[in-house]
Formats: structure tokens, C-alpha cells, sequence
């Protein structure tokens, strides 16, 4: 028996188990696995190859990581590689999308021995409803990919620039307000987009979004790359479709395609715009390559007319008519135990009463259907252990007809629960730790990965996300009826993962060099706005230090709780405060105290390491007195603050010509570090900045590359005509956005010593 | 048996221990190399009810501790240590490894620890959940190695609860000794643990060299000029005797003292940040022979204290 047990493999265990067009195509990436470790495929292709897998990489692949007190070569094998700067043996990221969110609890089982085996016993939730695991051997993944297809879950095209999982709000098919169940409409535009050949071509990565109604906040449409809301005409079924929108480090909201699509033609108009995208989108510069570029540079009607001519050229196809009028349901399992077995003895399963209503209050819903009730497991920062993902497959099974759906707020929602049996059913969760209260309150704090793996982390988003929650399930604001209901969101850098565009209080992370040091930031946002589908972006209101994040929650919060008139909303609060008096509540909490008195401030939530932003440990240079670049760009921080109160008052033109200074200043201030003599003047700030920060690449970014300074030279190129709102908005976040690079870059050059002197510099 | 995915446990009686103050520690572990394997990173999961606390996440195995207990799970195939019993003698030898750690950091506070260990396999395909199998690889795995450690028959071996209440669940046995456990005992009786290094500082310029290499070029005697390039104040908090020439000096140095340029030069700063650029400029004014300590006097005093320890 152990010889037998000892060969075996999964791919012959799930032979029987794993559809075989899905099978061919793991087999294949396995072998591609093999070749690039024979050396026999390029670095690049195979990287290409396995995002479109969801092999994601993770922080340190370069095999490289400071400790804290230097910048070590882990001892990683150097080959091969599986990308460039990637190193084979560091373990990565595995995405693993999960269509409108829908799973069944064998699914949810079959991950939890994945995350046990292969990870660290975490699933993650992230901000799409996909689920992510940790610090994954790429060796494994083939296996892994198995496992998930034995239970129809695919991996396919979860990363890469292809058609990334498809959302839907998580009550749909129970949601009061809903038009229709949008849920299956969802499950077909997966199944039809899947592998298909006319998004096979992007540029970019491409994010749809379903949404039962127009108001509630669920469905998130209007920051995706294509949204469909439901709404019915005539008694016929249909989406409004919009197109174009996405937050990232520029947010823009999309814009209305098609008012009514009916059901039976909005897979042809998806492809229509699939084929438009993969024919005009930017290709060669994927900072300018997501559709929101597109449809902004063509102009919404410019792109409706490219999108009906495409319709008329597109062939007839059966299945995708067919997909149309019979969109598949999204699994489901039957419920193992009639449901009734517990009515009886609900009074007695639940353990303690008060800890029984607080959680009822906040985490479970009335369902369209009487009676019955939706349900939210409150996951803190999105983590669920193995063992927990057992327990809740189980309460699944009992209580809920086998129905989970994952929600872009980091939860899983449990369906058509009896009103009866909410007590045995908070009693399971309670159990196995899953009956944390507040879901969707101040709590419910959502965090993308951030430092703890993203690559791309600046500041620690989950460290932050976990201080809050520890600090506010204790504050009396969170139980607060007027509080309770406020939303954080935090990004671990300026890319919006964490959502952070659209909380009530947003953060996203950056960093000052303070006295030769680094320390981590936050940049507050605040007037973002869930609701309607996400319809405000809020505005970046000043950066304070990480480790004061907190106290800015709390004194915005009380701020609020006491200065309310006649009981007005946050948005309507932050409003009326404007942002004068807003900056005005942050203030205290910007200034850094010095490293010998409060030297925490000098290291990042849940991490003891003193903090650095780079693999060159720029902690060291200490003794420097605040420099000149210092100085010069607190000129371009004021400007571009006056451009936020000049947007809040209407006044378009003022705006945009503000953040075109603050850009100007910062440029400016970049110069001066190396010829000190420049002018004031435009024409004088961006041809010497251009030259010496931009054109060799200086003022790059290793991701961003020449994105941030491209913003400068177009408006320098092309001013456009000014006195619109959108525009004007977006030039503002261009301009923080500048100022950010100009921060990063002047970090670099103080890092690297490649300052030339000033007496050398001048011309 | 090949099973390399395995899983210790070591439950703690008394108290838990001071998770906020864990994190510093691993973070400290990792830059002492002061356990074993290729330490990666610390992971704060204290938000998790029932989850795993604080992790040292490893390449080839996780080191773990929350309010109930000390793991670790090993996840590859360890050098040769392939078959079910060698992986298990590795896995105990880690979690002793840790406790070891542990016990002597006054932040975390005294461990009071239970006299049972729990070993869980990993591996659903090689080690299915049927633990009735008395002559499965991890149930021989765990007699012969508990046998070793603890005194043949010693050791009473049940399965663990929850792998026996769910079929789902990792199969894993519980491990009673009467006795209790000693640690340094138990220790003494495993294979010894391969010797630890701290990973080399990354390259810092094009012209790096290892503080063993200066060490050498000093014993060999030959003519070397060591300049500091760190400030005065650091310098007289601790310095290698060489010449005091902050960074920002070092290009009146080049003009007024410096030495033929055929010269060997070594710099060093604190961690080898300003040494590299020094380097450079010294290489640009047509230094050929000139070097920078990778990792700078930390490097130095690291390999001193491991040339100490051994």
C-alpha cells in the first residue's frame, strides 16, 4: 500500500474529475514549467505564461531583502528565473478567481487543503472576490491548479493583461432592490470570455463588474473597465452598460455606454468592445494601456459609434446567443440536513445572547424572499484559516443550501438562512471564530496585501487595517449609530487595490524622508463614496505619518460626531467643512517627531524592522539637516492643496492651473538639487527637468517607470481647454501623483549619491 | 516513505506569550540566522481568532506561535532528508530549535509548556486522512522517532482529536510523555542541525569585497590604505582604525592627500551604502585598486562575532 501511495500523483487521481480541455491546459503549463527550467523558454514568455495563470510573484523574488539593518542576497539557487528579477525557488502569489463570487462548500474545502499544503493555512479575500494564497512554491502550482479544477474552479487568465474575474454584487438573487438576478448574467460572460480569441490581444488587463441595481454600493461599476447594471424596460431585461472606468493611481469614472442593452445582445456588445480594445488600445506603453485611455482619448461617442460598426462585423455564434438566453446559475450544493432539524432547538444553541444580537444586527439582512436572511462572515483583513473554511463549509451545508458568495469587502456571505435558525447558525460560526460583529461598520476595515507581499507595497496596509480594528472594536464610534456605518479602505501604495478612492476614510501609503530617514506615510482621502455604484472619488487631503494614522480616524471621526448639523451625512460633513478646515483637523498629526525621541515612527505597523523603501538602505545617511529639495517642494504640496479647494468651489480653470504649478514647483524642486539657478518660468522648469531627470530615466520608477513625469510633459505639450470638472479632478491627482514621483526620485538620487555637484551641473 | 509535508505542534500550558514582542524577535532571528533554514519573512496573523499568530515564514519550512502553541511546518524536501521519519527528526529539531529561542528572550516571558506534541502530515495524496492505519508512514514515523528521543514505549501515541472527529482534516497523531518534555535532552539525541549563515549583504558597488577578504589582505600586510568615509561622530563611537575621511570630504582628500594611484584602497561606511559611492568616485579619479567592504562595519563585526563562535 505505501509503494502504491508513494507514485501516485494527482494528475492520474483527478483524471476522472477534471474537464479535459481544462486538464490539456495544465498539463501544458506544467511542461512549460520544465522547459524554462531547462533553460529552453525565454524568462519573458514564460512569465506572460504563467500570470495568465495567476502565478503572481511576491515580494523579495529578486532575492533580495533588507533585514532592518542591511540589504541581504538571500541564498536562494539564481536559476533559473521565472521572469526577469524573479527568482525561481522564491515563493509567489497564487490567484485563484472565483466568478461573482459564487462557491459551494466543497470548493471552499478543496481550498482550505490547498492553502494547508501549499500555503500557510490562510485564504485571503481580496477586493475582487478572488481568493489568494501566500508564499506558494511555483513547483506546486501545477498540483494545486488540478486540485481547483477537480472542484470547476479555474485559475486561467486571473492575472496578465487578460479578462480578470468577473464581479457581481454578493446578494444578488436575494437583494430587495434589485432588478433581476444579474449572478448567471455574470457566470456567462465568464464562460464566454474565457480563452476566447478576441481578448487573447489587450494591452491591458480588463475588470467587469454586475450590479442589480443603480444606488447601492455592491456592484461597484462605475470604477471598472466594463460595468452592467440591471434594469428592466418594457418588461424586458437589460443592462445599462458603461465603459472606461477604473481607479489605479488616476481614478476615472466610467462612462455610459449603452443606456439599455437587453439581455439577449450584451455578450455581442461585450465583444464588440473586446475587439475595439485589443485593435486601439495602447499597446507599447501600459501605464496609458487600460481602456479608460481609450475611450477618454476617442471620446465616449466617438468609441458607441467604433463599437456598433464592430457589432455589424462580428460573426453569428450559437453558443454565445445561447449563453444569452440561458445564462447558467452559478453552482450550488443541496443542504445536507433539512434545515428544520434545528428549529426546535435554536433558543438553546445560542450561547450568549447579547454577543447573539450584536451580530445579528450588524451582519444579518432581510432577503427579498420573507423569511429568510443573508448573512455576512465577517473575515478580518479577508483571512480565513483551514480549519475555519471547514467549519464554514459545514455551516454552509446546514444552514445555507450550500450557498457562499465572497464580497469585494473581504467577507463571504451565507444565503437563505431561516430567521430560526440565525441563533445555531451564529452558535457554528461562533465556534470556529467566525462570529466577529460589525460587518460592513468602521471595523470592517478592507486592506490590500501591501508591504506584508505586494511588490509594489510602500507602506504596511494590513498592519495599519489590524491597529484599527484592535483600536476601534473597543471606541465608542463604532457603536455609535451615526458612526458605525462610516467605511475605511486602505491601499498599500498609490495603485488602489485597498479601494481606497471610495471609503469614507481612505488611505493610501507613501513615504517622507525625515532627517535622512525614511518613514512611512499615509496620504488621507476622504469624500469618496461607495454608494451608487461608487460615483465620487475622494481627494487626497495630506500625508501624515503611518503611526498616527489612527489618531487622524479618531479625531476625523469625533470631529464629525460633534460638529454634525441636523444630523448630515459624512459626505454632506465633509462637504461643508471643506477642505481648509478638513487639512485644518489633520494638521497636528502630519509632523514627524524627531528618531531619538519617538523612534516608532521610524518603523511600520507589524514590523520591527526600522523602515526603508528600497533594497539600498538609505536609514544610514543620518545627520542630514532638511535639504533644499525639502524646502522646494512643500512649495508644490501647498499648490496642489490649493487646486483641491479651488476644484471644491467650481472653479475649473483655477484648479487645473494650480496642479500644473504644484508639478512645476516639484519639478523645480528636483532641479535645484543639481543647478540652482533655474528659473520660475515653465519654459525654463521642464526642458532642464526633462534633461536631467526624465530623459535618462532618473526620475523612473522600477514599475511605474515614466508614467508620473509623462504627466508633466503633456500638460508642457498640450495644454488642454480647460473649465470641465473631470478633467480638472483628474490633473489635481496627476499633480499629487507628480510630487509623489519627485519624493521617490529624490529619494533614489540621495541613496545612490549620483547627485552631480552643483559647480559641475551648471550650464 | 517520502513525506516532506509535515506539521509539529508543542502546546503550551501556562500563559501565552507576548505576540507583539514575537515579531521583533523573529524579525532579530532572521538577521542572526538564529534559527534553521532560509528564514524569509515575518507574517503578523494576530487578527485571526483561532489563526496562527505570528509566523517566521521560511523557504523550506514555517516557524509559529500563538496563544496555544509552538509550530512548525515544514513544506519541501530538505536537503536529503526525504524519508517520513528523517523529516520528522528535522521538523522536532526545528520546533525545539524555536523553543529554545524563545525561552531565552526576557520580552516573551517564561514558557510553560505541556507534555504532548502533535504530528500532522500534509499531503492528502501520499498521507490520506485514515488513521485507523496503525502502519502508516507518519504513525511509524512518529513511534520510532518518539522511540529515539523519549525511551522506546515511552510515548503514548493516540490520534489527535480533531483529525479523528473530521475526516477532512490532516491526519495527525497526539504524542503523550509522561515524563514531560526537555528540550536540550531531546536535542542532544537528534542529528545535529546543518551550520547556520547569515546571507551576504547584496552587491553594493561593482567593486565589493567580503570583510574576510579585507581580514586577509590585512594579515597578508601588504601596503593598504583603509579610509572610513562614515562622520566623526560615528566614527568615535566605533571605527577599524582606519582613516577618517567623511564622504563629503573624500573629494578634497583626492586632491590634497591622497596617495599614488596605483595605491590598494579599502573604504567602509556603517553598511556599505556610502562606501559604494565612495568607491565609485575613487575609481573615477583613477584608483584602480580600490574597494568597498561590502556591508560595512556591521558586516565586519558580524563576521568577527561568527569567526568567535566557531
Amino acid at each position: 500500500m505505501a509503494a502504491a501511495n508513494q507514485s501516485a500523483r494527482w494528475k492520474d487521481a483527478l483524471a476522472a474529475q477534471i474537464p479535459q480541455a481544462w486538464a490539456d491546459e495544465i498539463d501544458q503549463f506544467e511542461a512549460q514549467l520544465e522547459l524554462r527550467r531547462q533553460g529552453k523558454l525565454e524568462e519573458k514568455a514564460f512569465a506572460e505564461t504563467r500570470l495568465r495563470r495567476g502565478v503572481y510573484g511576491q515580494r523579495y523574488d529578486n532575492g533580495q531583502r533588507h533585514d532592518g539593518g542591511a540589504t541581504r542576497a538571500l541564498p536562494f539557487n539564481q536559476a533559473p528565473t521565472k521572469g526577469p528579477e524573479t527568482v525561481w525557488d522564491a515563493p509567489g502569489m497564487q490567484r485563484i478567481k472565483i466568478p461573482a463570487g459564487g462557491l459551494t462548500p466543497q470548493q471552499l474545502e478543496v481550498l482550505a487543503d490547498c492553502a494547508e499544503e501549499y500555503s500557510d493555512e490562510i485564504l485571503h479575500v481580496t477586493t475582487r472576490q478572488d481568493f489568494q494564497l501566500h508564499y506558494v512554491h511555483i513547483e506546486d502550482t501545477p498540483d494545486l491548479m488540478r486540485r481547483l479544477a477537480a472542484c470547476g474552479i479555474t485559475t486561467r487568465e486571473a492575472c496578465g493583461n487578460s479578462v480578470r474575474n468577473v464581479t457581481a454584487c454578493p446578494l444578488a438573487g436575494v437583494c430587495k432592490s434589485e432588478a433581476f438576478d444579474v449572478a448567471p448574467y455574470a457566470h456567462a460572460l465568464m464562460q464566454f470570455l474565457l480563452g476566447h480569441p478576441d481578448v487573447q490581444d489587450f494591452g491591458r488587463k480588463f475588470k467587469p463588474a454586475f450590479s442589480g441595481c443603480e444606488h447601492e454600493a455592491c456592484g461597484l461599476v462605475q470604477l471598472h473597465d466594463a460595468g452592467f447594471v440591471a434594469r428592466v424596460r418594457d418588461g424586458r431585461r437589460g443592462f445599462k452598460v458603461v465603459v472606461g472606468g477604473g481607479l489605479g493611481a488616476v481614478p476615472h469614472q466610467a462612462q455610459v455606454l449603452s443606456e439599455f442593452t437587453p439581455v439577449e445582445e450584451f455578450l455581442l456588445e461585450v465583444q464588440a468592445v473586446a475587439r475595439v480594445f485589443a485593435r486601439l488600445g495602447e499597446k507599447k506603453n501600459r501605464n496609458r494601456a487600460r481602456i479608460k485611455f481609450l475611450v477618454a482619448a476617442l471620446g465616449i461617442d466617438e468609441f458607441r459609434r467604433k463599437v456598433e460598426a464592430e457589432k455589424a462585423a462580428i460573426p453569428p455564434d450559437p453558443r454565445r446567443d445561447e449563453l444569452c438566453k440561458n445564462p447558467p446559475p452559478l453552482a450550488e450544493e443541496k443542504a445536507q440536513n433539512a434545515q428544520t432539524n434545528f428549529e426546535k432547538n435554536s433558543k438553546s444553541l445560542s450561547q450568549n445572547e447579547s454577543d447573539f444580537e450584536q451580530w445579528r444586527a450588524t451582519n444579518a439582512r432581510e432577503q427579498r424572499q420573507q423569511g429568510l436572511f443573508v448573512c455576512t462572515v465577517h473575515l478580518p483583513l479577508g483571512d480565513i484559516t483551514s480549519a475555519q473554511a471547514r467549519a464554514l463549509a459545514d455551516a454552509a451545508r446546514r444552514f445555507a443550501a450550500g450557498n457562499m458568495r465572497t464580497s469585494v469587502e473581504q467577507n463571504i456571505l451565507l444565503r437563505n438562512i431561516r430567521a430560526t435558525d440565525l441563533p445555531a447558525l451564529h452558535s457554528a460560526l461562533h465556534a470556529a471564530g467566525l462570529a466577529l460583529p460589525g460587518a460592513g461598520t468602521l471595523v470592517d476595515v478592507t486592506a490590500c496585501p501591501g508591504t506584508d507581499t505586494c511588490k509594489l507595497g510602500i507602506s504596511s496596509s494590513r498592519g495599519l487595517a489590524a491597529e484599527l480594528r484592535t483600536r476601534l472594536a473597543a471606541h465608542a464610534a463604532a457603536h455609535n449609530q451615526n458612526t458605525a456605518g462610516l467605511r475605511i479602505k486602505i491601499s498599500g501604495c498609490f495603485n488602489s487595490c485597498g479601494q481606497h478612492h471610495i471609503a469614507d476614510l481612505g488611505f493610501y501609503g507613501n513615504s517622507r524622508n525625515i532627517d535622512g530617514r525614511r518613514v512611512p506615510h499615509f496620504q488621507v482621502v476622504l469624500g469618496g463614496q461607495a454608494v451608487d455604484n461608487a460615483a465620487q472619488y475622494g481627494m487626497a487631503m495630506g500625508s501624515v505619518p503611518s503611526r498616527a494614522a489612527p489618531e487622524v480616524v479618531m479625531a476625523l471621526v469625533g470631529a464629525y460626531e460633534t460638529t454634525r448639523q441636523n444630523g448630515e451625512a459624512f459626505q454632506a460633513w465633509i462637504a461643508r467643512l471643506g477642505k481648509r478646515d478638513l487639512r485644518r483637523l489633520i494638521q497636528p498629526f502630519m509632523k514627524v517627531p524627531g528618531y531619538e525621541s519617538a523612534p516608532q515612527f521610524y518603523t511600520d505597523w507589524s514590523d520591527a524592522r526600522e523602515y526603508t523603501i528600497g533594497d539600498l538602505g538609505t536609514g544610514e545617511c543620518a545627520g542630514e539637516v532638511v535639504s533644499l529639495f525639502g524646502i522646494e517642494v512643500m512649495r508644490a504640496e501647498s499648490q496642489v492643496f490649493d487646486a483641491q479647494v479651488a476644484l471644491e468651489e467650481s472653479d475649473f480653470e483655477g484648479a487645473e492651473d494650480r496642479a500644473y504649478r504644484a508639478m512645476l514647483s516639484a519639478a523645480r524642486a528636483l532641479v535645484r538639487m543639481e543647478y540652482i539657478d533655474v528659473g520660475e518660468s515653465a519654459a525654463e522648469i521642464v526642458p532642464e527637468w526633462k534633461a536631467r531627470f526624465f530623459d535618462n530615466e532618473r526620475f523612473f520608477d522600477k514599475f511605474a517607470r515614466g508614467k508620473f513625469g509623462q504627466y508633466l510633459l503633456d500638460r508642457y505639450a498640450a495644454p488642454l481647454p480647460a473649465g470641465e470638472r473631470a478633467a480638472a479632478a483628474r490633473r489635481v491627482e496627476e499633480a499629487q501623483l507628480f510630487i509623489e514621483a519627485a519624493h521617490a526620485c529624490e529619494a533614489r538620487v540621495a541613496a545612490s549619491g549620483e547627485t552631480q555637484a552643483a559647480a559641475a551641473a551648471t550650464p | 516513505m517520502k513525506l516532506h509535508r509535515l506539521s509539529v505542534r508543542w502546546r503550551l500550558a501556562g500563559a501565552p506569550p507576548d505576540l507583539e514582542a514575537l515579531i521583533g524577535v523573529f524579525h532579530r532571528a532572521i538577521q542572526g540566522a538564529r534559527l534553521e533554514g532560509l528564514l524569509l519573512d515575518v507574517a503578523d496573523y494576530r487578527h485571526i481568532p483561532q489563526g496562527p499568530g505570528v509566523l517566521l515564514v521560511g523557504h523550506d519550512a514555517d516557524y509559529g506561535c500563538n496563544a496555544q502553541a509552538l509550530s512548525v511546518v515544514c513544506k519541501r524536501q530538505g536537503g536529503a532528508a526525504a524519508a517520513a521519519d528523517a523529516q520528522l527528526r528535522r521538523a522536532l529539531r526545528m520546533l525545539f530549535g524555536l523553543h529554545t529561542l524563545l525561552a531565552a528572550e526576557d520580552e516573551i516571558g517564561a514558557l510553560a509548556m505541556a507534555a504532548e506534541l502533535e504530528v500532522a502530515a500534509l499531503d492528502r495524496l501520499r498521507a490520506p486522512n485514515v488513521l485507523k492505519a496503525a502502519d502508516s508512514a507518519l504513525h511509524n514515523a512518529v513511534q520510532s522517532v518518539c522511540g529515539e528521543l523519549f525511551g522506546e514505549g515511552a510515548a503514548a501515541i493516540r490520534p489527535a482529536a480533531d483529525a479523528a472527529a473530521d475526516a477532512r482534516a490532516a491526519p495527525a497523531f497526539a504524542v503523550e510523555i509522561p515524563g514531560g518534555i526537555n528540550p536540550a535532552a531531546a536535542l542532544k539525541r537528534l542529528p545535529p542541525a546543518p551550520a547556520r549563515r547569515i546571507p551576504q549583504t547584496a552587491p553594493q558597488s561593482e567593486w565589493d569585497i567580503s570583510a574576510e577578504q579585507l581580514r586577509q589582505w590585512q594579515n597578508d600586510g601588504a601596503p593598504l590604505r583603509l579610509l572610513d568615509v562614515r562622520e566623526a561622530e560615528e566614527f568615535a563611537q566605533d571605527n577599524l582604525g582606519g582613516e577618517l575621511v567623511p564622504l563629503k570630504k573624500l573629494g578634497a582628500w583626492l586632491k590634497a592627500d591622497a596617495p599614488p594611484k596605483k595605491t590598494r584602497v579599502a573604504v567602509h561606511c556603517h553598511s556599505g551604502v556610502r562606501g559604494a559611492q565612495a568607491v565609485k568616485k575613487l575609481r573615477a579619479a583613477g584608483f584602480a585598486d580600490a574597494w568597498n567592504l561590502r556591508g560595512g562595519l556591521l558586516a565586519w563585526r558580524e563576521n568577527e562575532a561568527a569567526e568567535n563562535e566557531a
